[in-house]
Parts: C-alpha cells; structure tokens; sequence
C-alpha cells in the first residue's frame, strides 16, 4: 500500500507498508498546521516515523508531535533517519520521542576548507555497541581530510538512554 | 545558591564563570538577568562591557550588533514569515541543509511567531493576535529584523512595538522548561507551545533581550559557526530600558 496525503502548503506525509511494518515518510515543516490526526488509525500496529526529509519543527509542531505521541502510548513505534535538526528537538524536549525506539541517525560534519556539509547516517544500536564517532572524515567535495564533526558527540547522542 | 557562591558574582543579579546553558538556565530562573560563562571570568570582554554598561544604566551594545554589512527587513504579516525566512538565509548565504541554518531558521521563526501572536495586547490585556488565524499586523506594529554574517558566524535581532517581555516572565519560562522534562515542559494552556524562548536560548552563543513596558521587545542573538555548545563563549542578558537603534 502506498499514499501520499497533502496536509498543507509545508507538509505532507507518505504512507507504505512493507512486513507488517507501516513506515511513514515526513516531508516538510512541522508546524501548527501539522495535523497527524489521520494517523492514528495505525495505533496498535507497528510504525516507523521516517524524518529525512522534515525541514524544520517549530515550538507548536513539537507540541503537536507531543500529542500525537502521547495518543499512540502501547504502540510500538521507531524513529528512523533522523537528521540533526530532529536530534536537538529530541535532546531538548524529552517526551518528543515519546515512547519510540530510535534506530538510526545523521550526524552532520563540515569541511574546514571548503564549509561543504555532509552527513554520516550511525545506527544507534551500533553506537550503543561502542562504535566510535569519527571526529574527522575526508571532504567529499574537496577531498581534505579536515571535514570536522559539527557538534559536540556527547551532546548529540544525550537523548540515547 | 551554591551554584552561585562557586562562582564570581559583581552585582546580585549577575554572573561570571563557566556554566552549562542548564546552570545558565537555573541561574536565570532564580533572578540573575546577566550571565558571561567564559574561563575568564569577571575579565571577560563582554562581561566587562556589561558591567560598564550596567554602571552607565544603559544597554550593552555587542560586537556583533555593530556588525559591517548589517541588512535590515521588516516582517508585517503571519503568512510571509516563511518567506522572509528564506530571504534571510539566502542573503545571508547559509546552505539550506547546514546545522547552521537550522539554529538560525528555527530562531527566527520562533522570535516572528513570539513577536506576531505573543506581542499585542488588548486593552483588557488578552493577546490581540490569534495563532490559528492568518495575521496581518497594523502600520505601528510592524516587527524590524536585523542580520548579519562574518566568518566566525552570523546575527539576527528581532524587535516589536508590544508590550514588552518583563524578566519574571523570562524567568518562569526557564523554570519550565528546564525543571520540567516531561510533557509540563510543553505549555498547553496558552496558543503558543511556550518553548520558543528556550529553543532561542539552546541555539544561540550570545543572547540579549531589552524589553520596555508598552514599548516592545528586542532580541538579539549571535550564532557561532560551530554547533558545539562552548562554555567558554556564551552569555545571556536582559536589559530593562530604552531600546537603541
């Protein structure tokens, strides 16, 4: 099954479902407008939240995110791809990933000669694992190897329990 | 506080030293309105300038607010805030998908919706604007946005004519928002979320705000090139007074 539902002018989501899993893609601005209501028909079943492609979360969307995780409380729900700008709502509002397992990340790097920006996608059960955060990759752009991690790994990983 | 007797205090409502933005955050909360974390303490150049200008009873005017090339734009309704976000970013040539961007996007989008839904007043003290309606504010109303880029990083300032921002109200935003980490960190009862502020507060390296009753509220941010919180270069203040041009 797939969909794709327009909600409004900034954001949309995509529905597939592929073994016994739905996964929902976000696409957009998570904003006041945001509206997951139709959503809540999958409560019970399990889902994945994609957030790849979210843009930006304002202070209202992540109420209304907060809700919406709070109506889905007992279903077994995992976050999937997100990127830094999802990682600091996690890390500055806790009850944002609700009751959901997040399985993957992007940690984000920035080349010191060329400022080109690229991310690194980190499976967190890797990461619990021990696997160990490069602080420096080889620009992909300019080829220097002074591309440096953009943040702080302590910090980004907080919202790991 | 002890938190407090650790560290180097001038004035009671002032701080110096090295702090998380959690210790800045309870400090604030507990009435300290200026805050330098930074190692060198009461030395600190922009603590210096603080105190200089606390002494003066004026507002601190930062290095970065006297920024070379600095681009003003007006903002007067709630529909065209995206787009002069965009505007804002693309003039100040920040890559759309950078950690940077997001700080600073997010910011400005919640210092527009804080100054167009939270700054008007009525005459009975209810917010004028409604957060689920489109709005269009009045010639007097407008909201002024300033901003600029150096290599080290990038300013914004925000500025309404409403009502003003009083410091317990600053303080019990914090008190929220960094006491409560479960769902009473969200506030429900009013139209907005009440996390702009913090959100603002996590982003930026510098924050200033200088609020005047029934003359409005500016806020003043600096964002560091680099995501990674540094102890050693942050500060908050709040000024009580005239706000400058």
């Amino acid at each position: 099954m797939n969909t794709a539902e327009l909600l409004n002018d900034h954001f949309r989501f995509e529905v597939s479902t592929a073994e016994n899993r739905s996964h929902i893609k976000l696409i957009g601005i998570i904003d006041e407008n945001a509206d997951f209501s139709s959503l809540l028909k999958l409560k019970g079943q399990n889902i994945s939240f994609d957030f790849k492609d979210v843009s930006s979360i304002n202070s209202c969307g992540i109420r209304t995110w907060v809700n919406f995780m709070k109506e889905l409380i007992g279903t077994p729900i995992e976050f999937v791809e997100c990127p830094p700008l999802v990682v600091r709502q996690m890390n500055m509002v806790p009850s944002f990933l609700g009751s959901a397992i997040v399985t993957s990340v992007y940690i984000p790097y920035v080349c010191d000669e060329c400022d080109h920006e690229q991310q690194q996608k980190i499976s967190i059960k890797d990461y619990k694992s021990g696997l160990k955060i490069a602080q420096t990759i080889t620009c992909e752009k300019c080829s220097s190897n002074t591309m440096e991690l953009d943040g702080n790994v302590k910090q980004y990983f907080a919202f790991v329990k | 506080m002890s938190l407090v007797q650790s560290r180097n205090i001038i004035l009671p409502t002032s701080a110096t030293g090295v702090f998380s933005k959690k210790e800045a955050a309870s400090l604030i909360a507990s009435g300290c309105s200026h805050i330098h974390s930074s190692q060198l303490g009461q030395r600190d150049p922009l603590a210096v300038m603080t105190y200089q200008s606390i002494d003066c009873h004026q507002t601190a005017c930062y290095p970065w607010e006297k920024s070379q090339g600095l681009q003003q734009v007006s903002l007067d309704s709630s529909n065209s805030r995206y787009t002069l976000i965009n505007q804002i970013s693309n003039s100040l040539q920040i890559k759309p998908t950078t950690q940077l961007c997001d700080r600073v996007t997010t910011c400005l989008e919640e210092l527009f919706t804080n100054s167009l839904f939270h700054a008007y007043h009525l005459a009975d003290g209810s917010e004028k604007y409604n957060r689920n309606e489109s709005v269009v504010l009045n010639a007097n109303e407008k909201i002024l946005i300033e901003f600029a880029r150096s290599s080290e990083g990038i300013f914004i300032s925000v500025r309404d004519f409403g009502e003003g921002l009083p410091f317990p109200k600053i303080q019990n935003y914090f008190r929220r928002c960094y006491e409560q980490r479960d769902q009473s960190q969200i506030e429900t009862k009013n139209s907005g979320a009440g996390l702009g502020l913090y959100v603002v507060f996590e982003s930026a390296s510098h924050l200033k705000i200088v609020s005047t009753l029934k003359q409005g509220t500016l806020v003043s941010c600096w964002f560091s090139k680099t995501s990674a919180f540094d102890p050693n270069y942050f500060s908050f203040n709040f000024f009580q007074g005239e706000i400058k041009k």
